[in-house]
């Protein structure tokens, strides 16, 4: 049965880090409403619950450190602490941990035990004396406070005791749900015993009330167990009743024929309770051993009932979802094929029913793979109050549009990007507070993260009011790197795109915020990855704003369908500017180059053929798709162009994953097969290879 | 006839656990999410025994049972309650607002079932 708690480990995980989530948004607002009680509430809450289920899967130290941190806002909440920017600061720091400890289950590396050790004396610093007590959740667990009925219990120097045992219900017993019989039950399964119950406090019909009781029970029972066994029967019901339990003389009481009769019908019809010197003539008489009695009681399992508004789903199911719905819309795009073809009416018919299903389907299980941006924003506000205490800055970040939802796969991919883009924003963009007042500006600088809806795409802002770029020395430096001629002529926003050209960095020296290597060229490429796009504005003083396109979905996409060697191959709509004939250009004259110019840029040409199948065939028909590739314009040639599509993209099989310049494969409607390019990837490994397209 | 239990946690995780058990028991299992989601199965239907959380939002355990016991239907039916802790004070608390019982977290599947089985048969 306790296979049911390690099933439900990874679920208890998830919702854990949710928990964690949900007290780092309270906790950013706490910081502006320290006495907003409803919001402690809800951080105590939720701690309460990581410690409460943390103990139940296994995760102890989690517990116990979460008990520490808890016993923080219990006393918070309870007007004993304030909240102070160290207890906050504390418990982000905390939050952390406790995602560690997720990670780390059962602390065993002593180097990790001394950790946490640190963490609960630092968390104990804050307790007034003898508050919130270190608590072990292991040594709770062992001392069990509803025992079952253990018959199996070994028995106490190898005998039975005999006990009277006195329960005597006051009326409030029946107002709470208890059974006095359950009770009953449950002490005369412990052993042998013999029942007297006193009915004279019984009030007389008229004034008969069944809420009250009006009975005394006395049991003598004969049992292996011990005294604490038989006041645990009486547990729930402590404050409910009069309990009170006496040894008895060893031996034969319960099954006594002679004297125990007699001594019940005295005390009946006399109307007095038993008394334990009433038991004294059976001092002599040695005990039997009986075996104890085992009821098992095993219900039969039945139809269920259970109700319940949303689920928790893997997203592995919701991605074969999508992948299996993908396959029908080919499927559907084939049956309409075949339909047209064959031209019956009622297939027709069932066709077109069909494909309205499909559609709806599609809709729904894409739906289904979108998750709002909401999720990954307290990540970035995070990040925003770190950057502001590392630096001594005044940040203040803002966030509209939290609500729109993206592919699972594409948040997944935009998170680092993000995080580095609003890094560089808050380390090189907002100025230092003095720095701000000398020019007017509000001490307190602003970044703001604005998402909408554009057409199919999904555009995420990230702007901020601080010192700009300047588009001078940016040009120097890029000419410095030999990124640029000196003496090409470029638009602002030429110059501006400069900084996601490779090896550009605008930090004037490498701060320990920004970290060194990673620039804005590797959050280009990554928004690449997921087909989006960025750009750049920036004014002097005013801010910069960072522009990212992204796609709602990755697993439909707008190509263009080309022919290579007779193979198909779909080039992504998106990354293409512009497709002109081959004998339009002018190799200047050499068959051999693969380097023309056009609108004065010089363009490399891939001659895909070549390229794929080491061969080349006659290009007088062949067409040149000029493609983006960083800010340079590359040519790919391609035999023949059949068209643009919405494909559906499908990933490649297990042996060919690695082949990353195919991003996926498309099955068309006529059933025949084409790869997707990755034009990306493809420059680049067609750069390492051989060529350079750099010039 | 099978007997239907209404467990109330916020924990989805617990909630799984409780129901998994209690399913596996053939007992009939209603889940609520919190106190106030809880109230939508109390509608006059046969419920045998509740089990709620008591740190809860919107309507927490206490007030939960307190509402439980205003009403006819449900006066008297068992209650038990998880908690995590054992400091006596909420146990009273709970008590005072009509629980019939408690569950002391963590617990393995048997002691639930051990600690139904003393308020309801």
């Amino acid at each position: 049965m306790d296979d049911a708690i390690d099933k439900f480990k990874e679920k208890f995980k998830e919702e854990a880090l949710d928990n964690v989530a949900n007290i780092e948004e309270s906790l950013f607002q706490l910081e502006n409403e320290p006495d907003n009680k409803e919001l402690i509430e809800k951080l105590f809450r939720s701690m309460h619950t990581i410690k409460g289920g943390g103990a139940m899967f296994g995760f102890n130290d989690l517990s116990t450190f979460t008990h520490n941190l808890e016993t923080i806002y219990d006393l918070i909440r309870n007007d004993k602490l304030a909240v102070t920017k160290d207890v906050i600061s504390l418990t982000f720091e905390s939050l952390d941990y406790i995602r560690q400890l997720l990670d780390l289950g059962v602390l065993t590396d002593p180097d990790d035990i001394a950790r946490q050790k640190d963490y609960i004396d630092r968390i104990q610093k804050y307790f007034p004396e003898g508050e919130g007590l270190y608590v072990n959740p292991n040594k709770k667990a062992a001392t069990p406070q509803v025992a079952a009925p253990t018959q199996a219990a070994a028995a106490p120097q190898g005998g039975k005791k005999n006990y009277l045992v006195n329960f005597f219900p006051l009326d409030t017993l029946l107002n709470n749900g208890s059974n006095p019989f359950f009770i009953i039950d449950d002490l005369t399964a412990m052993g042998d015993y013999k029942t007297v119950a006193f009915i004279n406090d019984i009030k007389p019909f008229k004034d008969l009330s069944p809420l009250s009781l009006g009975i005394k029970w006395q049991i003598i029972l004969s049992t292996d167990q011990d005294v604490n066994d038989i006041k645990d029967v009486f547990i729930f019901v402590e404050d409910e009743c009069k309990v009170d339990i006496k040894e008895l003389p060893d031996g034969k009481i319960v099954e006594d024929t002679e004297n125990l009769p007699k001594i019940i019908d005295e005390a009946i019809s006399q109307g007095k309770l038993l008394e334990a010197s009433q038991f004294e003539i059976f001092k002599t008489v040695k005990p039997e051993v009986k075996e104890p009695k085992v009821e098992v009681a095993k219900k039969a399992p039945t139809a269920q009932e259970t109700k319940i508004s949303s689920m928790r789903v893997s997203s592995i199911k919701i991605d074969e979802l999508v992948d299996a719905v993908s396959e029908l819309v080919t499927m559907q795009a084939q049956l309409n094929l075949v339909a047209s073809k064959i031209d019956n009416q009622s297939l027709l018919a069932i066709t077109e029913q069909m494909e309205k299903l499909t559609r709806q389907l599609r809709e729904n299980s894409f739906e289904l793979s979108l998750i709002p941006l909401q999720g990954e924003l307290v990540r970035f506000q995070r990040l925003v109050r770190d950057l502001c205490n590392k630096l001594g800055k005044q940040i203040k970040f803002e966030v509209e549009g939290g609500e729109i939802e993206l592919d699972k796969n594409i948040i997944e991919h935009l998170t680092d990007p993000l995080l580095h883009i609003i890094r560089n924003s808050g380390d090189h963009g907002i100025e230092l507070p003095e720095e701000r007042i000398a020019k007017g500006k509000n001490p307190e600088g602003i970044i703001k993260l604005k998402a909408f809806y554009s057409g199919s795409s999904v555009v995420i802002k990230i702007m901020d009011d601080g010192k700009g770029m300047d588009p001078s020395k940016i040009l120097n430096k890029a000419i410095e790197k030999g990124l640029v001629d000196p003496n090409t002529k470029l638009s602002k926003k030429e110059i501006l795109n400069l900084v996601f050209a490779s090896g550009f960095s605008t930090a004037e020296k490498v701060s320990d915020v920004s970290g060194r290597g990673v620039g804005m060229d590797v959050v280009k490429s990554k928004i690449a990855e997921i087909r989006g796009e960025v750009s750049i504005d920036s004014e002097i003083d005013q801010g910069t704003t960072i522009t990212l396109d992204l796609p709602l979905t990755l697993s439909i996409i707008d190509g263009l369908l080309t022919k290579v060697n007779n193979e198909q191959f779909i080039i992504p709509l998106s990354n293409i500017e512009r497709i002109i004939s081959f004998s339009d250009v002018d190799f200047n004259n050499n068959s051999q180059s693969s380097m023309f110019v056009y609108n004065n840029e010089q363009v490399v040409c891939i001659k895909l053929d070549e390229f794929f199948y080491k061969k080349e065939e006659e290009l007088d028909k062949a067409k040149i798709v000029l493609v983006r590739w960083s800010d340079k314009l590359v040519g790919l040639v391609v035999d023949q162009v059949l068209g643009e599509f919405q494909i559906v993209v499908k990933p490649l099989g297990r042996f060919l994953r690695k082949i990353d310049m195919i991003s996926g494969a498309s099955v068309m409607g006529d059933g025949s097969l084409s790869l997707v390019i990755d034009t990306t990837r493809l420059i680049n490994f067609y750069n390492q290879r051989k060529y350079k397209v750099n010039h | 006839m099978a007997k239907t239990v209404l467990i109330v946690d916020d924990s989805e995780s617990i909630r799984e656990v409780v129901n998994f058990t209690l399913q596996n028991e053939g007992y009939d299992v209603l889940v609520g999410v919190d106190g106030e989601d809880a109230l939508k199965f109390l509608d006059g239907r046969n419920i045998d025994i509740v089990i709620t959380d008591l740190h809860m939002p919107n309507l927490d355990g206490l007030g939960l049972i307190r509402k439980i016991r205003e009403m006819d239907a449900y006066k008297h039916i068992p209650i038990l309650f998880l908690t995590t802790e054992s400091q006596t004070e909420k146990k009273m608390e709970a008590k005072e607002a009509g629980a019939t019982g408690w569950i002391i977290k963590p617990f393995v599947p048997a002691k639930l079932l051990s600690a139904i089985s003393r308020v309801l048969r």
